[in-house]
């Protein structure tokens, strides 16, 4: 399983790697801002994305419908505040898989990312 | 600092000018300074002591000090010294200004009047400082204060 | 007059076939009426049997059939006793009958409406005043064997009394139903007819067939004589009563399109009483012609009074009069001159037959509607409104039917409601069994009633306001009853749910609702996720009127048919005090997060995280006041990259568990999340937001002066402990273990680096240093290992793109030499990296000017003056440029010097220089 890390806080993209780790992802790339985002993806193909909603140069959602195209069986996790559910349910509209409010604990993105897998519950 | 004191300051200013000259300024987007300061061609600064211990001052472009002394004193020589009375007085009468609002306790100095860039125009300011700029017919100024809250 | 046995014994049974017809009467008339007043109606029938008789017996006989006076009425033969004479004891038996019928007739006429007592009265009126009269007149003297009436005398015929028995009753119902007007809910307004159906049609037709069978005597006695005429009569009898059910049905049919009970049934009777006037004189054919038309009138003739809105619940008018009328008439129009033997022309016949039929009905109506007119004002004719609708059976006589016990249960238990009811069950009977089944349906309701009450009383009692939508956002029937009181509107069943909030929400929200709203019913979408998009799980309402803002929420559950969701659940609640009690908590609890708590939460944090997250969120708000400062674009724009910032800051604060970070930039977020809504958007606004920034900065500055408190503390308990190990342990173990332990560090931050290291120890002699030196020089070489491995050596690839082993090499070296040591760092990594340098510098707000003017020197000057590093993730390994400035007050202490060499893209080498001291 590749995965593709979105995010554009260095800290956020750092922990969710270190959380991952033991899940036996293999963390493909890491990007900071949308466009950096899609090119990486279109060069990994990753299986799995998180995908973080408010960031520069190209916002999340646009980076999600473009991520559909290239590959519609990837699963994206989309990360964002929950202050923003209008954008939320505007991603999972777009084919978003799962929806994560931020902030998140470790806990919590290794049980959403388990249960995207399927292996929880 | 307070919001409703920030506004105080706006409504000041804003109030300075439209009496003035009949043509009120318009506001900016108000930012923070720590340590270094905004200063531009003039600058009047009012030291402030009592419990809001700090300062404010008035820094403008020099254009605007012309425009402002030929409509109040006629004069229209662009003397550096008489531009650096016009400051000073502009400073001056906002400070007197936000006395009323600020109540007896908000003592205020005599006008420091200075042109060019000095560094030390902020020390006298307590940070954070509260940079409000704001134009008036196209000419730019600031009116910048630091207080003890 | 002298009587044949047999003449006698015809006559009697005459009377008693005459009599049958009364039976007749009642199970006609009962069946065709409904079983409300089935009893009523048969009851009248054998009353006014009783009542006619006795009338008769003690007036009506000897008004008839009395000496006669002029002609006009009988004048003795009151109290009627017999003689000893047979035949008038005959005579009065058979005469009394037909007065019976005579009264009789009326009863089916006004069924279903009338009195009993009011009726009574008429069957006294009609057997006293109405057919003794006209009797007369017709037939008087016939006890004497001669003819006295006045208009028998005058050549009218009517043989056994088409005119005196079914005329007279015809007239008198006539007279009494324009009295009493039609049966409730007979005629709409727009004159169209309620049919009412028969309670017992089986019985009626057997009525109506006694009623056939009675005939037999009816005509066939009047003869009052055994004779040779006899048969013949009985014959045209049968003939026209067959003729008139015949005609009936084969006109009636097509013109009602349906084979209607009522057509075979007026038929035949219409046909039997227009043959009564003319049996005797007659011919077989003309009878089957006067009882056809007698049929046909007397089927259709209903339609008639139904259009002057007479209501005759038996059609007694047409089948007794109008049939009665025809019949009479019929005596001149075919009637045998010869057996007639009058001395009338044919003419002169229907002349006489006409005045009679004219005459008798003049008498008839007038008298019976004046008198019964009276007795309306003594007794209402009439039954109340309630017991005409209840009906007759009960009203009047207490009686009931087990169908009429079935009403009442059906009709009390729709008034009240009450399902504890049971209908009573007769055994044996069709109602009975539909009782007892309807119990069992009862039973059956009452149950799920009950079990459904229970549902609805809970949901009456909880708190939240419990409803089901459907795939249409309509709301079920079923829902508790704080959904009212919650959203402010009655009867929500059937309502839209969106609809319902509408009006309570903003528009943004109801955007967000309609996108949200489908998904519940999306099997495919990811269910946790989407519960966690609720955009109603909490949100604030306005209700019309009402200016305070309430805080509500809906949670939702799908209710799963199989694999699709057929309805989801809504759990509705008010949570406007809960709101106002945590915003006063939360008041409270920011109040109390005091300097201790930021402290304690700090005290539990990886330093190196917290150093860097402190940095980052210096720099970003001083990014965001750079935003500010700056101002590019609209002040919308503007708050459009300070509410990423602020996003970011939070986000990252909380992954350190910060809470009160959180909130604060939380409260920014918001705050700028505000403006963004906020129309018209004035540059003053942003105040607030320069003083929560303010705040946020002020934190921040809290923080780093923790951060330094703690590293002097660190630093202070360091000292300490490396002077305890210096003393517990041998130095050379010491040196030993540190210089794995700094091998080991290399190659760990290299490998998070995704670079690749070896360590050079070989000349690292330690022991040419004094303890006190030797702690200083292990944490100086502790900063220049971490340098080299994160500034110096490249990432791999650029490392072989450069020409260089792709394992990056440092050098490690102490030595002695004229009294001094040098401590020697050397590595092949890319030396200093001026142009990212100068980025640096001008960044951090050193004039291009300055910068420009830049030597090697300076460069190296400015990489350790300690505000400044070149690691462009700022993160755990690489300091903050920190190190190297401490590393160079280190050297200060030591009284010793540094110097560097470097080649950029190359090589780096760090020489330091201090005098060595006595070991």
């Amino acid at each position: 399983m590749k995965l593709l890390i979105v995010d554009d806080s260095s800290i956020i993209r750092r922990a969710i790697e270190k959380y991952l780790g033991p899940l036996g992802l293999e963390v493909c790339a890491t990007a900071s801002n949308g466009k950096e985002a899609l090119d990486l993806f279109q060069k990994h193909q990753p299986d799995l994305v998180t995908l973080d909603i408010t960031m520069p140069f190209m916002d999340g959602l646009s980076c999600l419908s473009e991520i559909k195209k290239i590959k519609p069986s990837a699963k994206v996790i989309v990360i964002s505040a929950l202050s923003d559910q209008a954008t939320g349910i505007k991603a999972l509209k777009l084919g978003a898989f799962s929806f994560l409010p931020k902030p998140f604990t470790e806990q919590q993105i290794v049980e959403e990312i388990r249960r995207v897998l399927g292996e929880g519950s | 600092m307070t919001e409703t004191e920030l506004r105080h300051f706006i409504d000041t200013v804003f109030n300075y000018f439209q009496q003035l000259t009949g043509q009120g300024p318009q506001m900016g987007l108000p930012y923070i300074k720590n340590q270094d300061s905004v200063v531009m061609d003039f600058t009047g600064l009012i030291g402030i002591s009592g419990p809001r211990k700090g300062g404010i001052y008035l820094t403008t472009k020099r254009d605007l000090l012309v425009k402002m002394t030929q409509i109040v004193l006629g004069d229209s020589s662009g003397d550096d010294q008489v531009l650096l009375d016009m400051v000073g007085e502009m400073a001056n009468t906002i400070a007197g200004n936000l006395q009323k609002y600020f109540g007896a306790d908000f003592q205020i100095s005599v006008p420091i009047v200075v042109s060019g860039k000095p560094t030390d125009v902020s020390l006298r300011l307590k940070p954070p400082s509260f940079v409000i700029p704001f134009s008036w017919e196209g000419m730019k100024a600031c009116l910048v204060a630091g207080l003890e809250s | 007059m002298n009587l044949q046995p047999v003449d006698s014994l015809w006559i009697m049974v005459a009377s008693a076939l005459v009599f049958v017809m009364q039976g007749g009467f009642a199970l006609l008339e009962s069946g065709v009426t409904r079983s409300k007043n089935s009893i009523n109606v048969a009851i009248k029938n054998l009353t006014d049997l009783g009542i006619s008789l006795m009338v008769y017996w003690g007036v009506g006989f000897g008004l008839m059939f009395g000496v006669s006076f002029f002609g006009l009425i009988g004048s003795d033969h009151f109290v009627f006793h017999t003689t000893a004479i047979p035949w008038k004891g005959a005579f009065f038996v058979f005469q009394a009958m037909f007065c019976s019928t005579a009264a009789t007739i009326v009863s089916g006429a006004v069924a279903e409406r009338m009195r009993f007592s009011a009726y009574i009265l008429v069957t006294i009126i009609i057997s006293f005043a109405i057919y003794p009269v006209i009797g007369h007149w017709i037939w008087g003297g016939a006890l004497f064997g001669e003819v006295q009436g006045w208009l028998g005398r005058l050549g009218f015929v009517d043989f056994a009394g088409s005119t005196v028995v079914h005329s007279v009753g015809g007239w008198v119902s006539l007279s009494a139903l324009l009295v009493l007007g039609p049966r409730l809910g007979r005629y709409n307004p727009d004159n169209s007819v309620n049919p009412i159906s028969g309670s017992n049609i089986p019985n009626a037709v057997t009525g109506v067939i006694l009623l056939w069978f009675g005939w037999f005597g009816f005509n066939g006695g009047s003869t009052l004589a055994m004779n040779d005429a006899v048969p013949g009569i009985i014959l045209r009898t049968v003939m026209a009563a067959a003729a008139g059910m015949t005609a009936a049905l084969a006109v009636g049919w097509p013109a009602l399109k349906v084979a209607d009970v009522s057509l075979v049934i007026n038929g035949s009777v219409g046909g039997l009483v227009a043959i009564t006037a003319n049996a005797h004189v007659v011919h077989e054919p003309e009878s089957v012609l006067i009882g056809a038309v007698g049929g046909i009138i007397a089927a259709l003739g209903g339609k008639l009074l139904d259009r002057v809105r007479i209501d005759d619940a038996v059609s007694a008018i047409p089948a007794h009069l109008f049939a009665g009328i025809w019949g009479t008439l019929a005596v001149g129009l075919f009637g045998d001159l010869d057996i007639l033997d009058n001395g009338l022309n044919r003419l002169q016949q229907i002349g006489v037959q006409s005045l009679g039929i004219g005459v008798a009905g003049l008498w008839a109506l007038m008298v019976s509607y004046a008198l019964i007119w009276v007795v309306d004002k003594i007794i209402p004719l009439r039954v109340t409104e309630e017991d005409e609708i209840e009906g007759l059976n009960s009203a009047e006589h207490g009686a009931t039917t087990e169908i009429y016990d079935l009403y009442k249960t059906l009709d009390e238990q729709s008034k009240t409601g009450d399902l504890n009811l049971r209908a009573p069950v007769e055994p044996f009977t069709e109602v009975g069994q539909i009782a007892s089944m309807y119990n069992k349906v009862l039973d059956h309701l009452q149950q799920n009633v009950v079990a459904k009450s229970e549902y609805t009383s809970i949901l009456d009692n909880v708190n939240e306001g419990l409803f089901l939508i459907d795939r249409d956002f309509v709301i079920g029937p079923y829902y508790s009853g704080a959904m009212e009181a919650i959203f402010r509107t009655k009867d929500l069943a059937g309502q839209s749910f969106s609809q319902l909030l509408n009006p309570l929400i903003g528009t943004d929200l109801i955007k967000t609702m309609e996108d949200f709203l489908p998904m519940l019913f999306d099997e495919k979408l990811d269910w946790k996720s989407v519960r966690r998009l609720n955009p109603l799980s909490r949100f604030t309402v306005k209700y019309p009127g009402d200016s305070e803002d309430y805080v509500l929420s809906v949670t939702f559950q799908r209710l799963m048919d199989g694999s699709s969701v057929n309805r989801v659940m809504g759990v509705a609640r008010d949570l406007t005090e809960q709101a106002r009690l945590e915003q006063s908590m939360d008041q409270v609890r920011r109040e109390k997060e005091s300097e201790m708590d930021l402290f304690y939460k700090i005290l539990h944090m990886d330093p190196s995280m917290l150093a860097e997250f402190v940095h980052d969120f210096d720099s970003k708000l001083e990014k965001m006041n750079l935003v500010l400062e700056k101002q590019q674009g609209s002040p919308r724009d503007v708050l459009k990259s300070l509410g990423r910032l602020a996003h970011g800051l939070k986000g990252e604060a909380a992954l350190l568990e910060l809470d009160f970070i959180v909130e604060a930039t939380h409260r920014l977020e918001s705050l700028i999340d505000r403006l963004r809504k906020k129309s018209p958007l004035e540059n003053a606004d942003f105040l607030n937001l320069t003083i929560k920034m303010s705040e946020l900065q002020q934190t921040g500055q809290r923080m780093r002066h923790f951060l330094e408190r703690i590293e002097s503390f660190k630093n202070a308990f360091l000292d300490q402990e490396s002077v305890k190990a210096a003393s517990e342990t041998s130095l050379e173990t010491a040196t030993e273990g540190f210089v794995a332990k700094l091998t080991k560090l290399a190659e760990r931050i290299a490998r998070d680096k995704g670079k690749e290291v070896s360590v050079d120890a070989e000349h690292l002699r330690l022991n040419l240093l004094s303890p006190s030196t030797l702690k200083i020089v292990k944490d100086i070489l502790v900063q220049l290992v971490r340098n080299s491995v994160v500034h110096g050596i490249e990432d791999p690839n650029t490392r072989i793109h450069r020409g260089k082993n792709r394992t990056g090499k440092i050098r490690l070296e102490i030595k002695a030499e004229d009294g001094f040591v040098e401590l020697r760092c050397q590595d092949d990594g890319q030396g200093l990296d001026v142009a990212a340098l100068r980025k640096r510098a001008l960044e951090s707000g050193k004039s291009p000017a300055e910068v420009s003017r830049w030597g090697r020197a300076d460069y190296l000057r400015y990489a350790f003056s300690g505000d400044v590093s070149t690691a462009e993730v700022v993160d755990q390994a690489a300091g903050r440029g920190l190190g190297m400035s401490w590393v160079r007050e280190q050297i200060k202490n030591l009284g010793g010097k540094i110097s560097v060499t470097f080649r950029e893209a190359a090589m780096m080498d760090i020489r330091i220089r201090f005098p060595q001291e006595d070991r």
